[in-house]
């Protein structure tokens, strides 16, 4: 079914757009709550436990090559248990989707336009969305193709106009953290956004000439990287006391631009191109579910899928969490142990089990000998 | 009938959804603009009065067609600020209240002084308000301000908002860092704001717009007097015009620096552009001193002398003006000092301090008034104007 | 036979019949009168028949071997069969029917009536040749071929359409055009089923990978030196019998861009006049949604002054701003049309009418407001740099979405509609070649002629994403 095929640097721009996408919003200003003007080195020790984990999964695939997380599920684990196992990424991804959608409808209401209700955004963007889905993974990979150079001008020039307002002093005194406490409390950090890229188990064997494995490292170092750039960025622009008090500091950054009393305002225009990045976001998590989905119950055409999933995560999107407060609160408390099941506990499940059915067949064999 | 037809109304319901955004749309004239918002205490009571200045757009139309000719429209509310003006507008407005466009904000002295945090909270809190626009201290009753038209500039807001860009470029009194988000920002870590203080020349406003058929521009119009200094998020005293000047230079908070100096019983003006301001914080032993170096490159505007111009003459206007800078600034500093303001803000450079033994020092909430504090300022003429040697009255 | 032939043709009144010999047995020509050359009729058929024949054989295939061998014509053909009788009939042939025998002779006589060269009319440049294609296949392939006298030049004819019996001739560089592109297109030709091909654009509807686009993925053009141009870079050009307009293929979206002028003037104003028109597409598309969600939702984006003018402009205006637009785009939209059907010599009323009508009386009758005129004539204005009169036709279709997606749910509207159109440019695909290209996929090489018109000197390799058997020029 899936006879198309991605670039190994379309993979990699989907990887770096796809650990941004949302984190880029949400994560800077959390972080600066709780870490204060130290807040730019927790991303980076995320992003370094989050490479140990893609490694794993690099390793994992390695071992199945051409096979999806799926895919692996029924060949180690049988028919039964392993469609279990499968419906049970297929459920993680299309959790992961309706947290993006309420993200950016949650976004789009408090900024921008905040009398429409969500709903709207949510199922225009999942429309459009679906769109990308059911023309395939090569289409998802040209478009992020496109726009994600857009994007990171976007951002350049945002951070460019603002650097007059930067000042040193915001960072003072250096390091004070305390490392082993700040890792504890920020642990929802490694979850969202370094665990979620296990969705790209699925794309794995979707990459041209199987070089998957550089792409995907380099998407996840640049990521974390760019995470802990753009906090240390808002840190020195804002600062610690605007920043930790505001839902999105990164809109407020763009609110305050001012050229020369005559371009200002431009937030609404600077989102937008944001929004490209959630995009991405979306449409790849999007695709794995349906992707998930397909090769579970062997369908032929996304689309059969792809429709009536708009409806149960545009449902679930709205169901979840009543408000961004709830949210945050589930993030900080659970989402690390729920995402810790997906990322690494059922990989190694996986692991162990084929482990011991090849020493099963080598001792059966050997017996039979 | 193609295969997949079914995807078809799927995609008509979906998009039937886009009409749910249209709760959004707003026509520009459902808008009520604003200009420039004051707020005051009304009375003695825990409400307080809210001006808004919204534009009349037929009145700076510049089509043709005669526009009228009041330019700007003041709406008095009395009421709790935490109240939605969503709530209180429509009683009195035909139009949505629009935000995202004013200048400035004028706050009366007595509600400066009682604390501005309410109202820090009520413009961030929203999007379509904003804390980047100016924040001013009105000496005069506000509602004189508010309800006057001034010449020249049709919108009062917009001249504050010019007023003070333009003293920032010419003259370093005010710095354009005087607007509320530096207020937040400064409220928190216990730093002093400096906010200018405008006022209103004239007996009573003038409401009417005939003023504008008036000669006199300077009567009844709104004029800049001095700074307003903010500890936390209250005002706590003035400053006078040199005084701004002073606090604009020592906390690298301006762009120009204008100063008249007395040389050979003559005057004679300097005017610095970019000033290099080097801070830094040294514990000997028990004493902390606090070391200022400032470089500045300055131009000579206007030179009064009777002697011909020499380098010599020129090394002697270059140590005047250290000279009048280190005095000045000492003097500036002890003032302030009796008064119990920490203008150069050594409480919060010592929070900066890593180590143990400051922490110690920045516990001692007046640990600041006890520094010494060392000023040296190096500079250089660079330019001259046009004259060469002044014309010689004989 | 002869009997036979004439009853399939039906004889209507320009089909002749000249018995040239009457005994001992009946040699005819039969031919269609309307579409032959009478003179060379006259003078290489009739007479040497009439006249230089000798005496009369009892043999009917001793004539016939004399008509054959003797008779000067261009293209002889021998038909037996009553279906390639009347075919070459209806090409201009004359038919020798001898009495007796079953095999006829076809000789060339055609002469149909054609269009002197002229410009082309819809692609105009100011300096370069001012040849275009006319409606007669075999001028058009001599049109190509004094240009490029390359002996790896292949024509491959491929007759299409039941009733109208149409040529299409498939036109490549064999040692150059990717073979895969060249089968592709052969093969689909071949397997149209179709009464009728009037117009190289029929051929297109067949050829077009997708059924719902409003982008074309095949190049049209009027002027030999473009397609000349074009197969040198790989491409697969298709000319039809009775059209001016030849087809390319495969196309990217960036070619829709370029102009043949881009080649004939200086690379420093051929870039900068591409950028021109990319800027030209990206105004036509987006400034009415763009003007509409700004205005209607969005209005803080406006510096102040220019809000307060449209404030006081749309006092008194009875349009939400959404309608305004709508209802001037769509005047504006009847205008066009009408200028485009009306007779040239009422066409001058029509255009002072129309901007009377529409810019100032609207206005002054305070139905629209001024901005909003602006709007839909730089839109309008913009919308015809395009070179490709089938892409204007595009841009139209979408600033109306655009304009839709604004006015219902603003920015967030537009930039879905952004998303939605760069999908579907992006899944396009035109004969194996991405639509997209070099953009998405990136393609690093090709963008010196993409963006940009890099100087001759620098454009050494082919563009890859064609696919050529050649990298180097």
């Amino acid at each position: 079914m899936e006879s198309k095929s991605i670039t190994a640097w379309q993979m990699f721009l989907l990887v770096f757009s796809y650990t941004l996408g949302t984190a880029i919003f949400l994560r800077p200003g959390e972080l600066i709550f709780t870490t204060k003007q130290d807040a730019w080195l927790v991303p980076l020790w995320c992003g370094l436990a989050g490479t140990v984990l893609a490694i794993f999964w690099l390793l994992l695939a390695r071992k199945f090559h051409g096979q999806s997380i799926v895919q692996i599920c029924l060949t180690v684990l049988g028919k039964k248990a392993g469609t279990l196992f499968g419906l049970l990424y297929a459920w993680y991804f299309i959790h992961l989707s309706s947290w993006v959608v309420r993200n950016l409808g949650d976004f789009m209401s408090a900024t921008i336009m905040p009398r429409t209700p969500i709903t709207a955004f949510h199922l225009l963007f999942l429309l459009v969305c679906t769109y990308a889905v059911i023309q395939g993974i090569r289409t998802i990979g040209r478009v992020s193709e496109f726009l994600t150079p857009l994007i990171f001008l976007t951002f350049s020039l945002v951070w460019i106009t603002r650097g007059g307002d930067w000042n040193f002093e915001r960072f003072l005194p250096v390091f004070e953290l305390n490392l082993w406490k700040s890792i504890i409390e920020n642990r929802q950090m490694l979850a969202f956004p370094f665990m979620e890229t296990s969705a790209f188990l699925m794309i794995f064997p979707l990459v041209h000439d199987g070089k998957y494995v550089k792409p995907f490292l380099k998407g996840v170092v640049l990521s974390s990287l760019t995470l802990s750039l753009v906090t240390f960025l808002t840190i020195g622009i804002l600062g610690v006391v605007r920043a930790s008090h505001l839902t999105y500091p990164l809109f407020t950054i763009a609110k305050e631009i001012d050229f020369g009393n005559f371009i200002q305002h431009v937030e609404a225009t600077t989102t937008m191109f944001w929004i490209f990045a959630i995009f991405v976001k979306l449409t790849v998590s999007f695709y794995c579910a349906t992707l998930a989905l397909c090769q579970l119950f062997h369908i032929q055409q996304r689309g059969v899928v792809a429709f009536p999933l708009i409806w149960l995560i545009a449902g679930i999107a709205l169901s979840d969490h009543a408000n961004v407060v709830e949210m945050m609160d589930w993030d900080h408390k659970y989402d690390f142990a729920y995402q810790l099941l997906y990322s690494l506990f059922i990989p190694l499940l996986l692991i162990a089990v084929s482990w011991v059915r090849r020493n099963h067949v080598r001792h059966g064999s050997e017996e039979s000998v | 009938m193609p295969p997949a037809i079914w995807k078809l109304p799927v995609v008509v319901i979906l998009a039937s959804f886009l009409l749910a955004g249209c709760w959004d749309m707003k026509e520009i004239n459902q808008l009520a603009i604003v200009n420039l918002i004051g707020v005051d205490t009304h009375k003695n009571t825990d409400k307080q009065e809210l001006y808004y200045q919204v534009i009349n757009p037929k009145g700076i139309a510049t089509q043709a067609g005669a526009p009228e000719k009041a330019t700007v429209y003041t709406y008095r509310f009395i009421e709790r600020l935490g109240d939605q003006f969503e709530d209180i507008s429509p009683d009195v407005i035909p139009r949505q209240l629009f935000t995202q466009h004013y200048q400035a904000i004028v706050v009366s002295e007595r509600y400066a002084k009682s604390g501005l945090r309410e109202l820090l909270n009520f413009k961030e809190g929203h999007p379509e308000r904003g804390t980047n626009v100016y924040l001013l201290v009105s000496d005069a009753p506000i509602d004189r301000i508010m309800d006057s038209f001034i010449p020249l500039e049709p919108l009062p807001g917009r001249s504050m908002r010019s007023i003070i860009e333009n003293q920032s470029e010419m003259t370093g009194r005010i710095s354009t860092h005087t607007r509320m988000k530096d207020l937040i920002e400064n409220m928190e870590t216990g730093q002093i704001s400096v906010f200018p203080i405008i006022t209103y020349i004239g007996e009573k406003s003038s409401e009417n717009s005939n003023r504008l058929e008036h000669i006199q521009g300077t009567n009844g119009n709104i004029a800049l007097l001095g700074g307003a200094l903010f500890i936390h998020d209250r005002m706590v005293g003035k400053l006078t015009k040199d005084e701004m000047k002073w606090y604009n230079l020592l906390n690298r908070k301006h762009e120009r620096f204008l100063e008249t100096l007395v040389i050979n019983g003559e005057s004679v003006q300097v005017k610095t552009l970019n000033t290099r301001l080097m801070k830094k914080l040294e514990l000997h032993g028990e004493e902390l001193i606090l070391h200022i170096q400032i470089f500045a490159n300055t131009n000579l505007i206007f030179n009064d002398q009777k002697v011909p111009t020499t380098t010599t003459l020129f090394n002697q206007i270059e140590a005047e003006f250290n000279q009048r800078i280190q005095k000045e600034s000492q003097r500036f500093i002890e003032d302030s000092r009796k008064k119990g303001w920490d203008v150069l803000g050594i409480q919060y450079l010592l929070h900066l301090k890593k180590g143990a033994q400051w922490k110690r020092l920045a516990e001692d909430k007046d640990r600041w008034k006890k520094v010494k504090v060392v000023i040296s300022s190096h500079n250089k003429i660079e330019t001259i104007g046009s004259l060469i040697s002044p014309y010689k009255g004989e | 036979m002869l009997d036979a032939v004439l009853q399939k043709l039906s004889l209507s009144m320009d089909v002749a019949v000249y018995p040239v010999v009457s005994s001992p047995y009946k040699i005819s020509l039969v031919y269609v009168s309307s579409i032959v050359d009478k003179n060379q009729l006259l003078q290489f058929v009739i007479r040497p028949l009439t006249e230089h024949m000798p005496c009369v054989t009892d043999d009917p295939a001793e004539s016939f071997r004399w008509c054959n061998e003797y008779l000067p014509a261009a293209e002889k053909q021998q038909a037996s069969s009553v279906q390639a009788c009347v075919e070459g009939i209806l090409a201009g042939k004359c038919l020798i029917a001898i009495d007796g025998l079953s095999t006829c002779l076809l000789l060339d006589t055609a002469k149909f009536p054609t269009r002197a060269i002229s410009e082309p009319t819809a692609e105009t440049s100011i300096r370069g040749p001012q040849e275009g294609f006319t409606e007669e296949l075999e001028i058009n392939i001599s049109l190509i071929r004094k240009r490029l006298r390359d002996p790896r030049l292949h024509f491959e004819k491929i007759i299409i359409g039941h009733t109208t019996k149409t040529t299409s001739s498939v036109v490549y560089i064999s040692s150059i055009a990717a073979d895969e592109t060249v089968d592709k297109i052969c093969s689909r030709l071949r397997s149209i089923q179709t009464d009728s091909v009037l117009e190289s654009s029929y051929l297109e509807e067949w050829l077009q990978e997708t059924i719902w686009s409003p982008f074309p993925t095949l190049l049209n053009t009027e002027r030999p030196d473009v397609v000349t141009a074009h197969l040198l870079e790989g491409k697969v050009a298709i000319l039809t019998e009775g059209t001016p307009t030849a087809i390319l293929a495969p196309m990217t979206f960036f070619q829709m861009f370029v102009t043949p002028e881009d080649y004939y003037q200086r690379a420093e104003f051929a870039t900068l006049l591409r950028w021109l028109r990319i800027l030209s597409f990206l105004l036509a598309v987006f400034t009415p949604g763009l003007y509409i969600s700004i205005v209607s939702f969005n209005q803080e984006l406006l510096p102040t002054p220019l809000l307060i003018s449209l404030a006081a402009q749309r006092e008194g205006v009875p349009f939400p701003a959404f309608l305004e637009a709508l209802l001037m785009m769509t005047i504006f939209e009847v205008l066009r049309e009408a200028g485009l059907r009306m007779p040239r010599i009422a066409g001058q009323a029509i255009s002072i009418v129309g901007a009377l009508v529409v810019g100032e009386a609207a206005v002054a009758a305070g139905l629209v407001s001024t901005g909003m005129v602006i709007v839909v004539s730089v839109t309008a204005i913009a919308n015809f740099v395009a070179p490709n009169y089938s892409f204007g036709i595009s841009q139209r279709i979408i600033q109306f979405l655009f304009l839709f997606l604004a006015g219902f749910i603003g920015l967030f509207g537009l930039l879905c509609g952004f998303l939605l159109l760069l999908i579907h440019l992006v899944s396009l695909d035109s004969f194996g070649t991405a639509y997209f290209a070099p953009l998405a996929p990136t393609v690093l090489s090709d963008w010196k002629d993409t963006l940009v018109r890099a100087p001759k000197k620098w454009m050494h390799t082919m563009p890859r994403i064609f696919r050529p058997k050649r990298k180097v020029r």
